[in-house]
């Protein structure tokens, strides 16, 4: 929540905005060695289990991604066996028809080149999605008009949440500048509470899902030091650098096993109820 | 050890330069306007024909003991008429010097506030002066006038970016300047995300910035101190002036409260781009408030002959305000009072109460139900002493304590609000300090000045106090009663500097100094943002120590009409401080564990030649320096060059009288691109492109270069009245500079990246007028 700082200089800025300009640049950049990234998830109600093996690629690159084949990946629950990931199509690895339960620890190892990468994840227990609010909002300078959506949750007591609120625009996940919707209890451990974003604004026929994941403390530390060199606001950090990744032995990227509640509806049916 | 032999040395230097005997008195008195009844600091007494002169405080007040016998005296100061006085000096005296301003003159273009061969005769070195009068045909940025803005145009000091009133000295941070008005210090000297500083030119009497040589009344800023007085208001008439400009505008009023005895001013500034919204059609964008003000009072007394009071305040503050969005409101007070006393004719005291604070409040919904908020508050104690020994030594000593309260953060819910009213628990901390120095004259060639201050910083309770393991995390929070001290820090620090002459217009000089700083200011991002946080060293934050060297050949020519100089310094840069990756730096009650700390060390050298008189004045200034840091865990312990590190930077000021009306003026400015992050490869995460880093400060933004031009044209200028319009246009030739660089997937083919460049202020004209009567 606090990271709404950061509109404070994005609003100010609008008033230089007449004279600022944006144009695309040459930078002559240096290639680095390959790393490797992970990206893995496992979720309650949400199957397969996916891990994303790949490689760092020079950034103007015409590759997207540089997947790795050949790793091995396994996971399991704490005390429990361990099941084995099967490469589906490169660099995407897979496990089905398992079931995973919330309040435990889960470890997964990707095992590539020699190297054992290991990363832990606490799953937290859902949290359902109360009500969705809407407001309209008249647009202000820069900001486009539309309606905004607030999410009312109840955050269980005695206990640290940690929230990453997803939207799906008839199917397709919002990006707002690389902006990514982050919460922790820090400010209301146990109460009721609406969530909003500030800048995503949706339209009358928009099909919106809204996915609220309960996130534990490395992903939600991983997404917000992720989101402060996506985010291409005004103030940029002096010091940019690699999100923290909760990967052993330098790999890049993040482990999270997470619970969900979504909620899809249209705009319009929710503003006629 | 070190300090206590340092400490005899001392003792046996004064002991020493008082050994003569010779039938001797003391002169002494003050100077000031005789228009107006200022002071005029920094004027010059010379005793003709002998080598003696006296060059008085910041108050006004000189002192000067001589032989019995009979002298002319000169008293000079640039912009004013010189004055010859004849004594029959067999007896100790008190003469206070009137001065004429000189005006209407086509050269009188002031380009230093002091006495011409200043910058060679002084020990001072890396200082440098500048009053209002100098600032005003050099063009500006939105038609408002910035002392600091025209600092920056010096060598060894360079902004923190694009129109920003940040600055670096000789590679040290932003927060490691000393900014001090009317002794009070301000904590964040600048408004609007720093495009504006909090110094209304209109409200300043003069400004003096310490990059080199620092004496020992100063203290705990490693890289400079801006020392920068207020007017002290007309002891004779009323006036009023101001400047009407595109932005803001601002209205000073002045005059004696009982003349010859007591005067005071009133200054103040707003910017008005939220009145014109008042007329925009849209509800939000009428209801929306966006300004800054800054209110500038000062009053002074003379009570009697040997006492004299002096009460300034300074009031401050951004407001932002979207109905039901977002708000923020914040800003700086200062208050200092002031008594001047003269206890003989040789010995001059001032004693300082000071109030300072900085706080600001973010309304994070814009309807009052959540409020963040975050402060700094000072109590300040201070007591100087000027000792005149004799013709040939000044001593100074005293002491001074500060009472700081940090409060890095609270939150405020509305009753009803769902979320929780928050604190991080205010921290308490005493800063002491107790100084002595000596200027000594030791032969018609050889000055110098040697000083020792101790400063200590202690923490106080109540408050609580962490241990940390190895990963930042607590293992003990000891809480701690009122009163209660829990650790003290800090050490001596040298201070020296020598001046030895070539030559009746050439200087050699040489300084070295340490300083020790235990206030830090947390900021990680590329601009200055209002909510950057103090935080005070602790058990687990040591205070930065830096030791600078620093060695300069000064020459004047055609009888000072030219000055140039040459200067280098090393600076060793101790306890440095930078952040983890996603440092959480606000509202944070552990906030020590987001801190990494390693050294610093910058280089360089710094050119200037200067042109004082004469149609055409200006100067040009060039930098060749180097900024470097080091920390264990960024880039494996490698030294990666600071943000701040420019190997080339030149600026270039010229003004020309075209006639006694008209004006003209241009600045050109050039410098290296900072050291900057880039990335030197990408991955996706989420279906995003994330790029992927590898080293601290490995590339550059493109090089900088802008230039400037302005107008001045005056319609009228007495004594009394006076009215001119300044034309200014910035970034004349319309360079796209660099404000920043980010690096994004392409909005029309996500599957390519593209850099982007921001480039602010591309040819901005501006007006504004001026007017006194």
């Amino acid at each position: 929540m606090l990271k709404l700082l950061r509109y404070l200089p994005g609003l100010l800025f609008m008033l230089f905005a007449f004279s600022a300009c944006e144009k695309v640049v040459e930078v002559d950049l240096e290639s680095s060695r390959e790393a490797l990234v992970i990206e893995a998830t496992i979720c309650k109600d949400k199957s397969p289990f996916t891990v994303r093996v790949s490689k760092t690629s020079p950034y103007f690159g015409d590759q997207k991604t540089n997947p790795v084949s050949g790793a091995v990946v396994s996971g399991r629950s704490e005390n429990r066996k361990v099941r084995y990931f099967t490469e589906t199509s490169p660099g995407v690895y897979e496990l089905d028809n398992v079931a995973a339960l919330p309040m435990s620890w889960y470890i997964l190892e990707v095992e590539y080149g020699g190297i054992t990468y290991t990363a832990r994840s606490f799953m937290n227990e859902m949290v359902q999605i109360a009500e969705v609010g809407l407001t309209y909002f008249d647009g202000f300078g820069i900001f486009d008009s539309g309606y905004k959506v607030n999410t009312s949750i109840r955050d269980p007591v005695n206990h640290e949440n940690y929230y990453r609120l997803k939207y799906f625009v008839n199917g397709q996940a919002t990006n707002n500048s690389g902006a990514i919707t982050l919460y922790s209890d820090q400010l209301f451990n146990g109460k009721a509470i609406g969530l909003s974003q500030r800048s995503i604004v949706f339209q009358k026929t928009d099909t919106l899902t809204i996915e609220l994941q309960s996130i534990d403390k490395a992903a939600y530390d991983y997404f917000s030091t992720l989101e402060n060199i996506l985010w291409t606001d005004l103030q940029q950090s002096a010091s940019p650098a690699n999100p923290i990744s909760n990967f052993s032995n330098g790999a890049l990227g993040y482990f999270s096993a997470y619970t969900f509640d979504s909620k899809t509806f249209i705009i319009k049916d929710l503003l006629e109820e | 050890m070190t300090g206590l032999r340092l400490f005899c040395l001392f003792i046996l230097l004064i002991m020493f330069s008082g050994a003569f005997s010779q039938k001797k008195y003391t002169l002494s008195g003050t100077r000031t306007d005789s228009d107006t009844g200022e002071d005029l600091a920094g004027a010059i007494l010379s005793v003709q024909n002998t080598g003696y002169k006296a060059l008085g405080n910041a108050y006004g007040f000189y002192s000067i003991t001589l032989p019995e016998g009979d002298y002319t005296l000169g008293v000079q100061f640039v912009g004013y008429e010189n004055q010859l006085v004849k004594v029959n000096f067999y007896s100790t005296q008190v003469i206070n010097f009137k001065l004429k301003a000189v005006r209407y003159e086509l050269d009188s273009v002031v380009v230093r506030g002091e006495r011409a061969d200043n910058n060679v005769t002084s020990l001072g070195m890396g200082s440098l002066k500048i009053n209002p009068r100098q600032i005003e045909n050099i063009p500006v940025l939105l038609g408002e006038r910035d002392l600091i803005k025209t600092l920056q145009l010096m060598p060894g000091i360079k902004t923190a970016g694009e129109g920003n009133t940040g600055f670096y000295v000789r590679g040290g941070g932003v927060d490691q300047n000393l900014i001090l008005l009317d002794e009070a210090p301000v904590y964040n000297a600048s408004h609007l995300l720093g495009f504006f500083s909090v110094f209304n030119s209109e409200a300043i009497r003069d400004a003096e910035l310490l990059k080199g040589s620092i004496p020992a009344e100063y203290g705990g800023r490693v890289s400079s101190v801006l020392d920068i007085r207020m007017k002290e208001g007309n002891m004779k008439d009323f006036q009023t002036a101001g400047n009407v400009g595109l932005i803001s505008s601002n209205l000073s009023f002045e005059g004696p409260v009982k003349e010859d005895v007591s005067s005071f001013i009133v200054s103040a500034r707003r910017t008005y781009a939220d009145l014109f919204l008042k007329f925009a059609p849209d509800k939000d964008l009428r209801e929306t408030q966006l300004y800054f003000y800054d209110l500038n009072l000062k009053a002074n007394f003379k009570i009697n002959k040997n006492n004299r009071m002096f009460i300034s305040g300074y009031l401050g503050r951004d407001k932002f305000m979207i109905e039901d969005q977002f708000g923020f409101d914040g800003g700086s007070k200062t208050a200092t009072i002031r008594l001047n006393h003269t206890f003989s004719e040789r010995l001059f005291s001032n004693s300082s109460l000071i109030f300072s604070k900085y706080s600001y409040q973010i309304d994070i919904s814009g309807d009052k139900n959540v409020l963040l908020g975050s402060e700094i508050q000072d109590f300040n104690i201070k007591q100087d002493f000027s000792w005149y020994l004799h013709a040939k030594n000044t001593l100074k000593f005293g002491a001074n304590l500060i009472g700081h309260t940090f409060v890095p953060g609270q939150v405020e819910a509305a009753s009803g609000s769902a979320y929780q009213t928050f604190d991080v628990r205010p921290r308490r901390a005493i800063e002491s300090a107790l100084y002595i120095s000596n200027n000594q004259e030791i032969s018609e060639r050889l000055k110098i000045y040697y000083g020792l201050r101790l400063a200590l910083f202690s923490n106080v309770g109540p408050g609580d106090f962490y241990r940390f393991d190895e990963q930042g995390n607590v293992i003990e929070t000891i809480g701690y009663d009122r009163f209660k001290w829990v650790k003290t820090q800090g050490g001596l620090e040298p201070r020296l500097a020598l001046n030895y002459q070539i030559g009746p217009q050439g200087a050699v000089k040489a300084s070295y100094n340490r300083i020790y700083q235990f206030i830090h200011l947390l900021s990680n991002s590329t601009s200055s943002t209002p909510t950057d946080v103090w935080l005070p060293s602790s058990d687990n934050v040591k205070p930065q120590l830096c030791d600078q060297w620093s060695l300069g050949y000064f020459r004047n020519s055609k009888r000072n009409m030219y000055e140039s100089s040459i200067e280098v310094y090393y600076k060793d840069l101790q306890n440095q401080i930078d952040y983890r990756n996603g440092a959480d730096l606000v509202f944070n009650s552990t906030v020590e564990t987001e801190l990494i700390f390693g050294r610093g060390w910058a280089y360089g050298a710094e050119f200037l030649v200067k042109k004082n008189e004469g149609r055409l004045t200006g100067w040009l200034g060039y930098t060749l320096s180097k900024t470097m840091r080091k920390f264990d865990l960024v880039d494996k312990g490698n030294p990666f060059p600071a943000r701040q590190d420019r190997l080339h930077d030149v600026s270039l000021v010229g003004m020309y009288d075209l006639s006694r009306k008209v004006k003209v003026s241009a600045t050109w400015v050039y410098n290296t691109g900072n050291a900057v992050t880039f990335p030197t490869g990408k991955y996706e995460i989420d279906g995003i492109v994330v790029p992927y880093y590898t080293q601290r400060n490995g590339y550059r933004m493109p090089d900088y270069h802008r230039l400037d031009l302005g107008l001045t044209w005056i319609r009228k200028q007495t004594a009394q009245v006076e009215s001119s319009w300044n034309f200014s246009l910035y970034n004349a030739y319309g360079r796209e500079n660099a404000y920043y660089i980010f690096f994004r997937q392409s909005e029309d083919d996500p599957d390519k990246t593209e850099a982007v460049q921001i480039s602010l202020f591309k040819m901005i004209p501006s007006v504004s007028y001026k007017f006194k009567f």
